[in-house]
Order: C-alpha cells, then structure tokens, then sequence
C-alpha cells in the first residue's frame, strides 16, 4: 500500500479525529484528505481503529474516589490562601530528643572508655616487658630469637629434630604480637626455616637398594 | 466521554488539583470522573483483561498520593498514564514470578482478541483489533495512546519513557503494519 509522502499531514490524522486542531489547521487538514486517497484511507482506518477500541467496564467512580487518600491524610494544610504541602505528622523518634541524645553520648564514651582500661589490665606485665619467645635455629651459624605465644617459650626447634608431624607441632607456635611486630630479618629467617620443614610426609616409601658386593653375586651365576 | 468527566464549572485540572490540596473532596471526584474511562480505555488497549477498576483505582491511589510531587511540567492526564503503565509493567512482572509466564508474542496477542467476538459486532472490528494486538508491544502502546487517547509524540514519550522523534517511528511503523496484516 503506498502512502502519502506528506508525513506531516499523515502526523495530523489523529489530532483531526479528536478534533484537536484549530479551525484552520483542520480545514487544512480536511482539504488534503479529500485530494489524497492515500491520506483518506489512513483516516478511515484510523477511524475503524477507534470505533473498535475494546470496550471498558462500567467503572465505580465513587468506590475509587473512597479509595483515594484525603489532603488531610496526605499532610496538605488547610488555609483560605490556597493549599500548601505541610509536613507529614510523623511520631518523633526517640533518638531526636536531646537528653535521650546527651545521654546516648555519655553512655558510647563510658563504655569505650571501660573498654580500653579493661583490655589494658588483662595483659600479662611479664608479657608486656618481655614476650616468650622460641629459638629457631637458623641454620647452623646462629640461632633467632623469636616472640611467640607463652606455650613453647625457651624450647628450640632446629631442622635436623623435626617431629614425624611437624605440623601438629608447629600449631602451637602462635604468635603474640602481630606479624608486623617482628622486623624484617626475623621474618626472612623464619620463613626460610618454615621452607625447610616437611609438613607433609612423603607417603611413598624411599626406594632402598641394597648393596650387592661382587662375592654375593658369585655365587649365584653358578 | 463520560457525561461526568467535566467539572460543573469546568475547572482545569490544576485548578482541581488546588481545590483538593484546599480540602475541595468533591475535586477528587471530578478529577477521578474526568479520567476514570480513558486509563481504562488505555489498560484494555494495553492488554489488561482482568482487574480493571483495580488498577484505575490503584493509579488513583498512588496518583493522589504523591500530588505534591507533580510539579504540572505535564498535564494531568499524562501522568496518569505514566503511573498506570508502570503499574501494568509491576502487575505483568509479579504474574511472571507467580506463574512463570512467557511474554505475551505477538502472535498470541493477536488470538486473545477473539475473546472480543462477543463485544465486538462487526468483522472488520475484529480484524482491526487483531491488527492492532499484532503490533509489538511498544508499537501497540504508542499507537493507541496516539489515536484511541489522542495524546501528542511529546506526551507519549513522557509516558513510555523514550523519545518524541521514536514515538513518531514507532507510530509511522505501526500504520503500516497494520494496514500490511489487513491486506494480507
């Protein structure tokens, strides 16, 4: 079907049906239509399109009206001058008193005050001026002191005694202070020595060849 | 058009607005009066089968509830679509939730209308409105808000949220794909 090529003209087809356009923009409108049967056949159609528009049930206007919040409700003050938007009552919130503020504030730094002293004195004074410690061994020149948590204080671990489980040995070695705490030598020689430790034992057995002298085997080539 | 839908004093609908705001409940009525038919017009247009009244009303609610928030930059009834369509869109996603329903084809859509055998006396009317149910959902929307409401491509760009240069495509489109399925 071909159209018009004025698609000006087909824009306005629907504002002619609705009888939106100015007298003289329709008579305009109308002229066109009545020289193009392109135009004409799009404005019946529109037309049939409105005319079978789906019916709509009857509504209850008073039923959606009930429903529709009041200007009371919705916190519009009335005065003669004409309506404006007054706050919504809201209940004030207990937090917006100012002793309940004041109050709350005592309280936060009572508690985080407490808090501090408490976690002060539970510290060990011995602790405080000097952490246990274990020697690892590093290596064969020199053993480092390292500050551990109190369970194995003063024992030593050098690589040559490590335990058939030296993981379950190793998990008592806590630390007390955080692994900031301890410089940078002392983190190099521990890893280097935790490289050193098997915590996983091989579980294939070592392959053992046993030595065979030249008389051994003598013997058995006859 | 609803015998009611005018005002006694014919009030625009910002004057209706301010009346209410004042205390005026029989604005509220006016305005409900005034607008009731066409959201449901354009919800039965939009496919909406069941519920109607419901959904009027709900955009009521929400419409009335929220009057402060309209600044009058768009007429009223503008609006109005706009909350009843994202009232559509919540309605249609909540019923894919509840029941797992595939999106309306279009293809389907075009059957539904045979639910309309009964409403709709004449055969042409059938073939129009299959046509038209034919239409991909945007196509539909626009098409009928701009000849069954006879809202501008300004105001059905407020509504679908897009632009008024797409709306006009989409109308353009539409015109023709309907005058295609009435050929065929």
């Amino acid at each position: 079907m071909t159209e018009c090529v004025s698609v000006e003209m087909r824009d306005a087809l629907p504002d002619l049906i609705h009888g939106s356009l100015s007298a003289a923009r329709a008579a305009e409108v109308d002229a066109h239509v009545a020289s193009c049967a392109n135009c004409a056949v799009e404005l019946d159609l529109l037309r049939s399109v409105m005319a079978s528009a789906p019916r709509v049930p009857s509504l209850d206007i008073g039923r959606i009206v009930a429903a529709v919040p009041s200007p009371a409700r919705r916190g519009f003050r009335l005065h003669q001058g004409g309506a404006r938007p007054a706050q919504p009552q809201r209940p004030q919130a207990v937090w917006s008193r100012p002793l309940v503020r004041v109050a709350a504030t005592i309280a936060v730094v009572t508690a985080g005050g407490l808090s501090l002293l408490v976690g002060r004195d539970a510290l060990n004074p011995e602790q405080q001026a000097r952490p246990a410690a274990i020697t690892v061994a590093a290596g064969e020149q020199q053993a480092v002191e390292v500050p551990l948590s109190p369970i194995p204080a003063g024992s030593s671990v050098a690589p040559g005694q490590q335990s058939a489980r030296p993981v379950a040995s190793a998990a008592g070695l806590s630390l007390v202070g955080e692994v900031q705490d301890l410089s940078d030598e002392h983190l190099a020689t521990l890893l280097s020595e935790m490289d050193r430790l098997n915590p996983i034992p091989g579980v294939e057995p070592e392959t053992v060849t046993p030595a065979i002298s030249d008389s051994d085997t003598s013997g058995m080539s006859q | 058009m609803n015998p009611l839908s005018r005002g006694a004093a014919g009030d625009t609908d910002k004057v209706l607005i301010e009346r209410w705001k004042a205390g005026d409940s029989r604005a509220a009525t006016e305005l409900v009066s005034r607008h009731a038919d066409s959201l449901a017009r354009f919800a039965t247009s939009a496919g909406e089968r069941e519920e109607i009244e419901e959904l009027v009303q709900d955009t009521f609610v929400r419409a009335f509830g929220s009057l402060d928030a309209f600044r009058g930059e768009s007429s009223l009834r503008t609006w109005l679509f706009t909350i009843e369509r994202r009232l559509m869109l919540d309605r249609r996603r909540a019923e894919r939730r509840q029941h797992s329903l595939v999106p309306i084809e279009a293809s389907e859509a075009a059957t539904e209308y045979n639910a309309l055998d009964g409403m709709v006396a004449q055969e042409t009317a059938i073939q129009v409105r299959r046509a038209v149910g034919a239409l991909s959902p945007m196509q539909r929307e626009v098409f009928t808000l701009r000849v069954e409401q006879g809202l501008s491509y300004k105001e059905i760009a407020e509504i679908l949220e897009t632009t008024a240069g797409a709306a006009r495509v989409h109308y353009h489109n539409a015109v023709r794909a309907v005058k295609e399925f009435l050929n065929d």
